[in-house]
């Protein structure tokens, strides 16, 4: 049990940089990332045997610290608690020298991520950046795979707005007139 | 054969290799001939790969020490906590060498002692609550506010209901002696809408309480008495409670201001 305890809290080390990534982006703020993941840590060290093995550990830990914040978007809510705690986003862009083009391309689109709605933002952190499936993002959200899905849908769309990427073989859509 | 129409969700799904072999294959069949639906798809598979590439540096950063620390001195913590516990049973020490990469095979959970967790503990307390907290608010203020409205169990008075339709979150509103405080708007598993609110009463515990809106009106999903008063139940951290029971049944996010304007229009 102990021995287990350790090497728990061994694994929860080693996932910190995927948990802090996932924090700074759903509350685009390194401060408050570093609370949360904290406070997720704690959380998790508690309710360690509710920990299932062989189930996604990345999965388990998203979860708690997404609840967590959640709850603290909620308490701190008045009228529009994301402005209010999400004032001044910080962008989860590290900040580094300019550098060439596919760098600044990059960039925009890492800004164009924060700029999602969160119902959004989230679901697209889980699936395209942390890999997880969209039932296992749903798991984490506790919402219904096909709501995944339309956020996840709408979450690309705008982003691909946003950021300005375009596939390559985009044609303007009435070019094949439809039928064949 | 017609022109098959395919959804976003649909391609997104294609290009995220989340598809049936069935549908995978009509997709791919109608790709070789039609360039709109490939720009389509080429979309979604390329926000996946910017995302992940745009998000990768964050991987990177040096994770602070302080963090690190903390959360090592937090796992010894909860490791020598449980060394306590088991102190008259003590466990063989060479199990405990630095060996943390010997991941065992947790016990079958019939001989493991079960510590509950504080999310169950906070839930198994909140289902006592509810029941004083409804009951004492049904028979004490609610009645007062609406003498002539029948009082059904679970549905929240006429009053409050009417504030719940159309108030937003961060006003406080008084009703009757008492005042009712919005604290947020939020969809439940992603579909029905819910409201947090507290409410303050003279002569009466506050509580705070969640409601969920049924085709019948609003329902009390749960209160929780929340001021120290002279005999009342005053749990230690009922907002805690709050969290964990809107944390079971898939609270969602609060809604912003705008956001909670629609949804609270939408299904009267």
């Amino acid at each position: 049990m102990i021995d287990q305890e350790i090497a728990f809290g061994e694994r929860l080390v080693a996932f910190l940089p995927n948990l802090r990534r996932f924090a700074i982006s759903l509350c685009r703020s390194r401060d408050i990332a570093d609370d949360l993941v904290q406070a997720a840590c704690e959380k998790a060290l508690v309710g360690s045997e509710r920990f299932e093995e062989g189930t996604r550990f990345d999965a388990w830990m998203f979860r708690i610290l997404r609840n967590l914040w959640i709850d603290q978007l909620r308490r701190q809510k008045t009228a529009g608690p994301t402005e209010e705690i999400e004032a001044q986003p910080e962008l989860a862009v590290p900040s580094g020298q300019a550098g060439s083009e596919a760098r600044i391309t990059l960039e925009s689109v890492a800004v164009a991520i924060d700029d999602l709605v969160l119902e959004q933002r989230e679901v697209l952190l889980l699936t395209c950046v942390e890999d997880l499936s969209y039932k296992e993002a749903a798991e984490v959200l506790g919402i219904p795979i096909g709501t995944v899905m339309s956020r996840l849908a709408r979450a690309r769309k705008n982003l691909a707005e946003a950021a300005g990427i375009e596939p390559a073989a985009a044609r303007s859509p009435d070019m094949r007139g439809g039928a064949r | 054969m017609s022109e098959m129409e395919f959804t976003d969700e649909i391609l997104m799904a294609f290009a995220d290799g989340e598809l049936d072999d069935e549908t995978m294959r009509l997709i791919e069949a109608a790709l070789e001939t039609n360039d709109e639906l490939m720009a389509r798809v080429a979309l979604f598979m390329e926000t996946r790969v910017a995302s992940s590439d745009a998000l990768k540096p964050l991987l990177d950063e040096p994770v602070p020490d302080q963090l690190v620390e903390k959360v090592r001195a937090m796992a010894a913590e909860a490791a020598a906590r449980d060394d306590a516990i088991r102190i008259a049973d003590p466990v063989d020490e060479s199990a405990r060498a630095d060996n943390i990469i010997d991941f065992r095979r947790p016990e079958p959970t019939a001989q493991t002692p079960r510590r509950p967790s504080q999310v169950m503990m906070a839930l198994a307390a909140s289902l006592l609550i509810v029941v004083g907290g409804v009951a004492g608010y049904l028979a004490g203020g609610a009645g007062q506010m609406d003498p002539g409205s029948p009082q059904v169990a679970g549905l929240v008075d006429v009053a409050v209901s009417g504030i719940l339709d159309q108030r937003a979150s961060g006003e406080e509103i008084a009703i009757g002696d008492g005042r009712v405080r919005l604290v947020s708007t939020f969809e439940a598993s992603g579909e029905q809408i819910c409201r947090e609110y507290e409410m303050k009463r003279p002569d009466q515990p506050d509580f705070v309480s969640v409601a969920c809106r049924s085709a019948g009106g609003w329902q009390t999903q749960l209160a929780i008495v929340t001021a120290e008063t002279g005999e009342g139940f005053a749990p230690a951290s009922s907002l805690e409670t709050v969290d964990a029971y809107l944390t079971s049944i898939g609270a969602g996010a609060p809604l912003e201001a705008e956001a909670e304007k629609k949804a609270l229009a939408a299904r009267k």
